[in-house]
């Protein structure tokens, strides 16, 4: 797809702060803990410079992705992205453990996959809004696996909308990542609904 | 009745279907006797019949899927009973563990939201029971059995531990190393249970003793034990273990087998790692047994302090 104007990612960036506002809001009350969330950039780039983005500061160790399928005008998948020793962090403090725990059970990958679940949601619903667009997806799936396995897709140049985001909870900052596999006339759909969002904010 | 909707009857979890007024629009067998209620929740609006639901993470789910077609997960970790839903008769009933899944349905250009509920109390209950048992390994791990005090892989760890600390905040650290005198005739003439109740009756009376200056007592290996002094110089280490020394004899347990005391005696020695000096875990230890071992030769029952790391250069 053409390259999307700096207005045009300042409106996706935009799109995206409120989402994780929102999702922040949801796992508060979710979790009675102060949590906030931010987004400091939104990428658009071809899969293959997703994985040698992360590759050097993750190296050996594990994501855990929620990834869910979705479909409206435009398609793909949505996933949400923690290293492994982060998201053991993360359910260790929502979920109030007082163990160490150094592998996920069943009860915690579950909880992983709602909090992804409530962010993904946040995601639609906030773009769905104010694109005016939408959306249905399928249930939250959750993968423990290395960089290349989650994002090794058929089309290497599948073009991925990438958001890091920061998020706060009990002193401690993690960072995660956002990131929307587009299927194929996918993006020229996004850019023109962007378009179309700016026009009407214009 | 068709076979589909036999089959949803007959179904050991809840499935049910709200429209977009949130009212039943079908419920199952299973579900509807799972609400606490005799009522049958067929056609009822769900949450005016359940006002306490109202703003629920459950009702937020049911609002997105309606409204916005999304789907949601409500996993037992975070959401433990989001329904009134309960399980036994009489006395044994009780409100269970829930797994819940959301997912909007259209049907005829309506939307719909499709609930379906799963009990997990047993995985839930397992799982505290994994946790527990964890929990309780990782005590036995670090715990020499016949004493209840640290093992030599506690004490290690907490060595590791303190060393790292004392080189970061440049403050001394104190190891004091003691074994019984004479332990193996005291075993060989009294016999191995005495020989325990010796080892436990000196542990268990060191063990109150040092826990009030905050220090801990561990078991080495056989009659050999230590003591860790954060912060602390030679001079109270020796202090410490002099006053050790003492509190053992005046246990005045018999020891005919010895040649030091007709009581049990412990002899001691003492090692420090200065301020300035950065030492291994090691070599501490080594400093700490060598100087022991003087004491041994020296003639048992008393404590040796190691040399200081730098004594060369005076």
């Amino acid at each position: 797809m053409n390259d999307l104007t700096v207005l045009e990612l300042d409106a996706l960036a935009e799109i995206f702060n409120i989402s994780v506002g929102r999702s922040a809001s949801a796992l508060s009350e979710l979790t009675q803990e102060p949590v906030t969330m931010s987004v400091p950039v939104v990428h658009v780039m071809p899969i293959h410079r997703v994985i040698e983005l992360l590759s050097p500061g993750i190296g050996a160790e594990r994501l855990t992705c929620v990834s869910q399928m979705f479909n409206g005008s435009f398609s793909g998948e949505a996933m949400l992205m923690f290293p492994e020793n982060s998201s053991l962090e993360i359910v260790r403090l929502m979920l109030g453990s007082q163990v160490p725990i150094e592998q996920l059970s069943e009860i915690e990958q579950d909880a992983l996959n709602e909090i992804g679940n409530i962010i993904l949601n946040a995601c639609f619903s906030t773009i769905a809004d104010m694109l005016q667009d939408t959306f249905s997806c399928d249930l939250p799936e959750l993968t423990v696996a290395s960089v290349d396995e989650i994002l090794q897709k058929p089309e290497s140049e599948q073009t991925v909308l990438f958001i890091q985001i920061q998020l706060a909870l009990e002193s401690q900052n993690l960072e995660g990542y956002l990131a929307f596999i587009m299927g194929s006339g996918s993006e020229a759909n996004l850019q023109q609904a962007l378009r179309g969002f700016l026009e009407g904010v214009q | 009745m068709q076979l589909f909707e036999r089959a949803l009857s007959v179904l050991q979890s809840g499935v049910m279907i709200l429209d977009e007024e949130y009212r039943v629009h079908f419920i199952n067998r299973w579900l509807n006797k799972a609400f606490d209620t005799s009522e049958d929740l067929q056609d009822k609006a769900l949450f005016d019949h359940y006002p306490e639901l109202v703003g629920s993470r459950i009702h937020q789910a049911a609002m997105q899927a309606l409204t916005s077609g999304l789907p949601s997960l409500l996993s037992p970790g975070l959401n433990r009973s989001p329904l009134p839903l309960f399980r036994g008769q009489g006395a044994r009933r009780e409100r269970f563990s829930q797994s819940i899944r959301v997912q909007p349905m259209m049907s005829d250009d309506k939307c719909f939201c499709l609930i379906e509920v799963q009990d997990v109390s047993s995985m839930v209950r397992r799982e505290a029971l994994l946790n527990k048992q964890a929990e309780k390994l990782n005590q036995m791990a670090l715990t020499d059995e016949l004493t209840g005090i640290a093992n030599r892989r506690h004490f290690n760890m907490m060595l590791e531990r303190e060393l790292r600390r004392s080189e970061l905040q440049g403050t001394p650290l104190s190891l004091v190393f003691f074994d019984i005198d004479f332990f193996k005739q005291y075993n060989d003439h009294l016999g191995h249970q005495a020989g325990d109740k010796c080892l436990v009756a000196v542990s268990d009376y060191l063990r109150t003793q040092l826990q009030s200056y905050g220090y801990q007592v561990a078991r080495y290996g056989g009659e050999e034990f230590c003591i860790i002094l954060p912060g602390q110089a030679a001079d109270v280490a020796e202090h410490l273990a002099e006053r050790c020394r003492n509190e053992i004899e005046s246990l005045k347990l018999k020891h005919p087998s010895s040649s030091v005391a007709p009581v049990v005696t412990a002899s001691f020695g003492v090692a420090t790692r200065s301020d300035t000096q950065p030492e291994t875990q090691t070599g501490l230890i080594l400093r700490a047994d060598n100087a022991l071992y003087r004491a041994k030769l020296a003639g048992r029952n008393r404590v040796v302090v190691a040399e200081r790391q730098d004594k060369e250069l005076s």
